[in-house]
Order: structure tokens, then sequence, then C-alpha cells
């Protein structure tokens, strides 16, 4: 009796052991974690290996895209159906595709492509050239050769890029990526994630005027205040709340633990952090960065040339310039408002939500 | 002590006594007796709230890691007027995997105009030299090959003589062994944007996992260790540790705390606490993730932990009281950096715990504390396994997607139980060869296992 208690004593104890064992033997789950993951970085990622794909798809047909053939339905990739529309302006939809307004067909158009509204795209578009698209349609992922320009509530729900111009019209929903080689404009109510171009705008299709901004406006020399810790020759850091006067010019990094509030027509040359709140008086030039734990609020017509980091929100009112196209940036934060007739050199990312409003400065200050 | 050493070793080797505890006082006054006992239950109590503690915070580590929102917030920041870099790599008899990293560091994604790499051959006795002047003269522009032959040996030592030599914003910091992904820099050059920002600390992952046990019982540490800790860390805003390798240091803040320490056997951690004073903050980048070589001999294991422990222990005597009276770190980073500079501490205390309740229990003065000393045990095993609690551990393979692995959880007893003895060697020889004899840092290199002929290599 008493050997059996202990056999079983000693198979309780050694139980855990089995599966440790096993896998020490084995090694079912051995080898590295993958820690380089290109798409991460990359904001063309995904587009670019559609393209791929579609090189692939090309040499399998035999298809020339300067002389395409006609039309033809085929299989792309491993398990799609796919269409190809050759130089035709239009796909020729199924009589089911038709009367459902929706399609599980990859599109592959070698020349401009036109798309009525009211329809479902569940596989991605593919246009050589122009694509031109009607409202209310909803999209899985689109490449244009050229320029792209997409109706009034429209929803993109992967990724978008396209090698011209990039339209959404308004109250649009792009999910997901969405890049181009030379310009993107959002309509006003466009709600948005991740956007990357030489220059991103808002409704307005007129450049903003920089020299307004960047006109002199008499700067006072900041007189640093006595509670300043200078932690490094570059750097003071504020214990407390920090607010600048209008026409203020500081060439250093300022630290605030607190809010930091900047008046009007101030000129920084340095890079910004506050723990709490960042508000930038309007008509400002900011030539370093902004980093806050919480919101981060840039005034009308103000020009930064940093990254804008906010852990929470970030609002750009109207008429604003954020980066420049040599010398693009970024703007990221869970939410992103950026109000029309703004301009903004390089990446916009909201990790929850972005949109584009009409007039964020007298709606919120009032 | 020579009259408590032989009552322990009565209280061990003669189990009468056991049965008779009332056979102590004949070794013993009554009033020694007492005050043994007293101290050996003080020790015990001293374990039990101090592991308590640990636990306490590894659990709300986990926690956080698993349910709260993850902070990452300069991870997005991907096109920017970047600021200039200078990448160092220490080698010392590296010519088996230099210029596998150096490759790496050249293919990297950041405009060459801002990117800069010394190579450093500290006093190689193989080909590393030889391999590195060719390397340089591929990329003249970019590679500056570096030949040290004097001065301290070590990494520390290598930092604090190329630093003069940089001249741009970040210095980021390589080991020979670790191979970069492409937007690595970028990554690691993001978050000094923020003004704030002294050092970035980005996450290092073993690549030679399918060694043995000892390689990957250490993946599982190091992926509780980055994945959880250090992440939970940065989402609480409490204070993120440099590393040493797979991080940047902003210039002017290293100029401004003194440079690298030299005199230290962790620089890393010695420069974490030295910036937090000065006001500046580490931060850790979990999506910054580098391959690097784990030992895969216990000997080597040994001698690192060893390092490590010493090396934080010092940092641990060095900045213990500062940081507790500082007026620029915040209260609860206060906590956390003691905690954190008590966690090679935690070794030789609970030794000494296991040594006190073992010998309070042959003395039959347990009883009392009977399911105290109960919960110890359990504590003591949930709690440390090379200071990342078991449940860590299992968080960090669940974030990781890697659930399989999760299996050898038992075993990393023994890497508990190997790191508990050589921790504790660490802290005595900290304690009596460094500050009571006053002997200088020997730098010991840890062993490279990579074989990769220069010939295929170049």
């Amino acid at each position: 009796m008493a050997a059996l208690i202990l056999i079983g004593a000693v198979i309780v104890c050694a139980l855990p052991f089995y599966p440790a064992l096993y896998e020490w033997l084995v090694r079912s789950d051995a080898t590295p974690l993958v820690v380089v993951r290109e798409q991460d970085a990359n904001i063309r990622h995904f587009a670019a290996s559609f393209f791929d794909q579609i090189q692939v798809f090309y040499t399998e047909h035999n298809i020339d895209p300067i002389n395409p053939p006609t039309p033809f339905r085929g299989s792309f990739g491993d398990n799609d159906d796919a269409s190809f529309i050759g130089a035709e302006q239009k796909p020729e939809f199924t009589d089911k595709q038709k009367r459902n307004r929706r399609t599980k067909e990859v599109l592959i158009s070698s020349g401009d492509l036109m798309l009525e509204g009211d329809f479902v795209f569940e596989k991605e578009i593919y246009c050589g050239r122009q694509l031109y698209a009607g409202s209310n349609n909803t999209y899985r992922a689109v490449y244009a050769g050229t320029d792209l320009i997409l109706g009034p509530h429209s929803t993109v729900a992967r990724w978008l890029h396209s090698q011209g111009h990039v339209y959404i019209g308004e109250h649009s929903s792009v999910y997901g990526r969405i890049s181009s080689a030379s310009s993107i404009t959002l309509a006003a109510g466009v709600f948005f994630e991740r956007l990357n171009a030489t220059v991103i705008r808002f409704e307005s299709d007129t450049l903003v005027n920089v020299s307004n901004i960047l006109e002199e406006n008499h700067q006072e020399k900041w007189k640093i205040p006595a509670n300043a810790i200078e932690i490094d020759e570059k750097t003071l850091l504020f214990d407390r709340d920090l607010q600048l006067s209008n026409k203020i010019e500081v060439r250093k990094n300022i630290i605030s633990k607190g809010e930091l509030f900047l008046g009007e027509g101030c000129r920084i040359s340095g890079n910004l952090k506050a723990r709490r709140e960042i508000i930038v008086g309007e008509s400002s030039i900011i030539r370093g960065s902004l980093v806050c734990e919480g919101d981060i609020r840039v005034g009308r017509s103000s020009l930064v040339m940093g990254p804008i980091v906010s852990e929470t929100r970030v609002t750009i009112d109207a008429d604003c310039v954020i980066g420049a196209p040599k010398i693009p940036t970024t703007i990221t934060a869970p939410i992103v408002e950026i109000a029309v007739g703004t301009e903004i050199a390089g990446t916009l990312w909201a990790s929850k939500e972005g949109k584009v409003v009409v007039e964020n400065y007298e709606t919120n200050v009032s | 002590m020579s009259l408590i050493i032989r009552y322990i070793s009565t209280c061990l080797y003669v189990p009468a006594f056991v049965a008779n505890a009332n056979a102590a006082p004949a070794l013993l006054t009554d009033t020694g007796y007492t005050l043994f006992i007293v101290i050996l239950k003080g020790i015990v109590l001293l374990v039990m709230v101090t592991v308590f503690l640990y636990t306490i915070r590894h659990l709300i580590f986990t926690l956080n890691r698993l349910f709260s929102a993850q902070r990452h917030p300069y991870l997005d920041v991907d096109t920017a007027d970047w600021p200039t870099v200078t990448v160092v790599v220490p080698a010392h008899n590296e010519e088996d995997v230099i210029a596998l990293a150096i490759e790496a560091l050249l293919s990297v994604d950041y405009p060459a105009d801002k990117y800069r790499i010394i190579a450093v051959d500290d006093r190689s006795n193989d080909d590393t030299w030889q391999i590195l002047k060719t390397l340089e003269g591929q990329a003249p522009t970019i590679i500056s090959a570096y030949h040290r032959t004097e001065g301290k040996p070590g990494k520390a030592g290598v930092l604090e003589e190329v630093s003069d030599l940089i001249d741009s914003d970040i210095m980021i910091v390589f080991d020979a062994d670790y191979i970069p992904g492409r937007g690595l820099i970028k990554q690691l050059a993001a978050p000094f944007f923020d003004a704030e920002v002294g050092a970035v600390m980005g996450r290092v992952v073993p690549h030679n996992t399918e060694t043995n046990l000892l390689t990957r019982l250490l993946d599982l540490e190091r992926a509780a260790g980055y994945q959880v800790d250090q992440q939970a860390r940065m989402n609480l805003h409490l204070v993120a540790q440099y590393g040493g390798s797979v991080g940047g240091v902003r210039m002017t803040a290293l100029r401004r705390v003194g440079g690298w320490n030299t005199a230290a056997y962790a620089e890393d951690t010695d420069l974490t606490f030295r910036l937090l004073l000065l006001g500046f903050k580490t931060v850790y980048e979990n999506r910054c993730e580098c391959y690097e070589e784990v030992p895969e001999i216990w000997q080597e294991r040994n001698r690192q932990i060893m390092r490590w422990s010493k090396g934080h222990n010092q940092v641990a005597l060095r900045y213990v009281f500062s940081t507790v009276f500082s007026k620029r770190v915040r209260f609860l980073e206060r906590i956390d950096a003691v905690l954190l500079l008590g966690v090679y501490l935690i070794a030789p205390l609970l030794l000494a715990g296991f040594l006190a309740a073992i010998t309070l229990y042959m003395l039959g003065e347990l009883v009392f504390m009977s399911s105290a000393w109960i919960l110890v045990g359990f504590v003591c095993f949930g709690t440390l396994g090379n200071f990342a609690a078991f449940f860590q551990l299992a968080a960090a393979t669940h974030l990781d997607n890697s659930g399989a692995r999760i299996r050898l959880l038992p075993l990393n007893f023994l890497n508990f139980l190997v790191s508990l003895v050589n921790v504790s060697r660490a802290t005595v020889s900290l304690l009596f060869n460094d500050i009571i004899l006053d002997r200088e840092l020997r730098w010991a290199k840890t062993s490279r296992y990579r074989k990769r002929s220069r010939d295929e290599t170049l």
C-alpha cells in the first residue's frame, strides 16, 4: 500500500514535467521568434506585394499592358477569381454581380478604369492608369498606376495606393494604409487611419501660402524663468505648467511636466514636450517636434516642421503647414482631427480614428 | 560566528536534535539562543515581505501586459527630418560574426548623409581588425574602423573612448553578434524627437534557441524580461532600463551625465540611473527587435549572470539613496526604481531565508509560522525564475504567439536554482572583492557560438 502511495505521489509530482520533457525532446516550438516584419514599417508593403502579384499574372497570361488582349476571366494567385478588363474602361459584371451589387473577383485593368457607384468590391482592384469611381462603393484594396479618384461615401477596408494623385470624396471612410507617390486630397468629413504622400491636403486644392506664416513678426527673446532646470545644453525642464506669451522666440528644447501653452506668433527652434497638454497659438512656427502624453492642438496658420506625437489626440486647425515636401514629417496619435485648408507632407497616422473637419478652430473655441 | 555555525551544523546533522530542541541551550546561553531565533525569524519575515512585494510587482506587470492599453508612442514615426546617428559596434575577437552585423547595418533604411558606423576592434587576437578594414574600404563614407590597443578593456571603455569621436545627435550601440532589420535604426532614432528621452532600448531575441535546453530556457527568460517586464514599465511610465545593446543614447545627455562609467560592471544600468536622476527618461521599444546569441553552456551563463548581478548591485549601492530622495523623479518611478535596483539582491536574501527557515524548522521554532513558511515556498517558486515570475514567462510566450514553448516552464526551475546560487556568489564577491578589498574591475567577454568563415562573409 505504501509503495502504491509512493508511486502515486511520484507520478503526481512528475506530471508537470511530462509536457516539459516532451517539448525538450520533440522541439515542437524551438525556432527563434521572427523579428523582422517588413510590413510594420513600410506603408506601401501590401501595395508593392500586390503589384508584384499583378506582374506574375501578366507573365502567366502573356499580357502586354500596352496592347492588352480582350477581357477574360481566370484565376489570380492561389485561390482568387479574376476579371481582366484589358483596355476597356468599364468592367463587365455578370448578372448575379449586377443583381447583388457585389463582386468577389480581383479586377485587373491595364488602362483607365471607371467604376459605377453603390457597389462592393470584395477583392483587390488593379488599374494600370487612372481610376474614377462613383459614390457609395466599398473596396478591399485598390492600386492605381496614375490618379485615383473615389466618389463620396466610399469605404476602403485595407489599403489604397496610387502612383499619381489620390482624391477621396466627402464623408468617405478610408481604413488601413492610403499612400500616393505624389499627393492625397481628402474632402471634408473623411475618416482615415494612415496616410502617406509627398503632400496631403484637406479639401483645398490650393497651396497654403507659407510666406504669410513666415512673415517677420518681431519676436521677443525669451527670458528664461527662474524655475527652469537646464538638464543639458539644449534642454530646459519645468516641473509645472509653462505658458509663453505672444511672439516669443525660443532656441531651446522645452520639457514641461504639466501643460505647455504657446501664445500667438511664437517662434521655437527646438523640440517641445509636455506630459499633459500642448496648445500652440495661431501663426506660430515650431522648427522641432511636438510630443505629448496628452492632447496636442496646433493653432490656425501655424507651421510645424518636426513630428507631432500624442498619446491621446492631435488637433490641427485650418491653414496650417506641417512638414515640407523635402522635409516630410509624421503626425501620429490615436485620434487626429485636421481642419480643411491644412497641408501635411509625410505621414499621418491615426491609430483609432482620423477625421477631416470643416473648421476646428471656431467650434472648439466656442 | 563560529558558535552559530557549529550550532547550525548540529541542527542539520544530528537528527536527534530535531526531536529535542531543548538541547540547544547547551550550546548557547538563553539570551544568545533567543537572539539567534529572533534574527532567524527576522530573516524569514524579511524574505516573505520582500518576495511578496516582488510578486505583486510582477503580477501588476503581467496583468498590465495582458489587459491594458500598450504604449508605443514613437513606433509610427516613419517620415521625418531624422537626427544624425552613429552606430558603435564594439568587437573583441569577433571574426566569426562581425562582418554579418556590419553588412546588416549597411543595408538599413536611414538617410546616408546622417548615418555613420564606428566599428571598434578592441585589441582582438584574431582577424577582426582586418575584416573591419576591408569593410571600411567597401563603404568609406559610412564606416570608420577604429583600432583600440590600450585603455580599459570592455564595452564601457570602448564606448567612452569613441564618444569623443562622435559628432552626431544620437549614439546607437550594437553588439557584434546583433543583426538588425532594415527599419531598426529609424525605430530607435524616433523616440529622440521627444526632448525628454535620454536613452532608448529595443528588444533582443535569442536566435540560437534550438541549440539546447539552456538556450531555450534563456529564450523564455528574455521574452519575459522584455515582452512583459520592460514593456509594462513603459506602459506604466516607470523606469524602463537601457540594456547596453540595441539601444541609443542622446549625446548631449550623455555628455551632461559625464559619459560612460568605465568603473561600472553594468555601464548600461548605471547610465539609466544617471539619466533618470538628471531628468531624462529611458524608453523601451518592444517592436525594435534584434537577434542576439545567448550562452550555450552553463559555465558561460553563470559568468554572464554573475557579471550582471555584480553590475546591478553596484548601481544599486551607488544610486538607491539619490533615487529615493530625487525631486525630479516621480513617486511611482522612485518605488519602481528601488525595486528594480533590488532585483539581484533577492537571490542572496532568498538563500538566507531558506537557510533560516530550515534552521528554525529543525529547532522546532517554526511551528507558529508554519503556514507562513509554506507560503514562502510557494511565493518563491512562483516569483523567481531569474527574477521573472513564472506567470510572467507564460504571459510572454502567449504575447509572442509561441504557445508550445511554455511547456518547458517546469524545467525553468533548474535555471532558477542555478541563478540563485550564482547571483548570491556574485553578491558576496562584490561585497568582499570589490568593496572591502577594493579590487579593480575585470572584464570578461561573452563567448560567441555562431561560426562563419571570413571568406564566406567577405
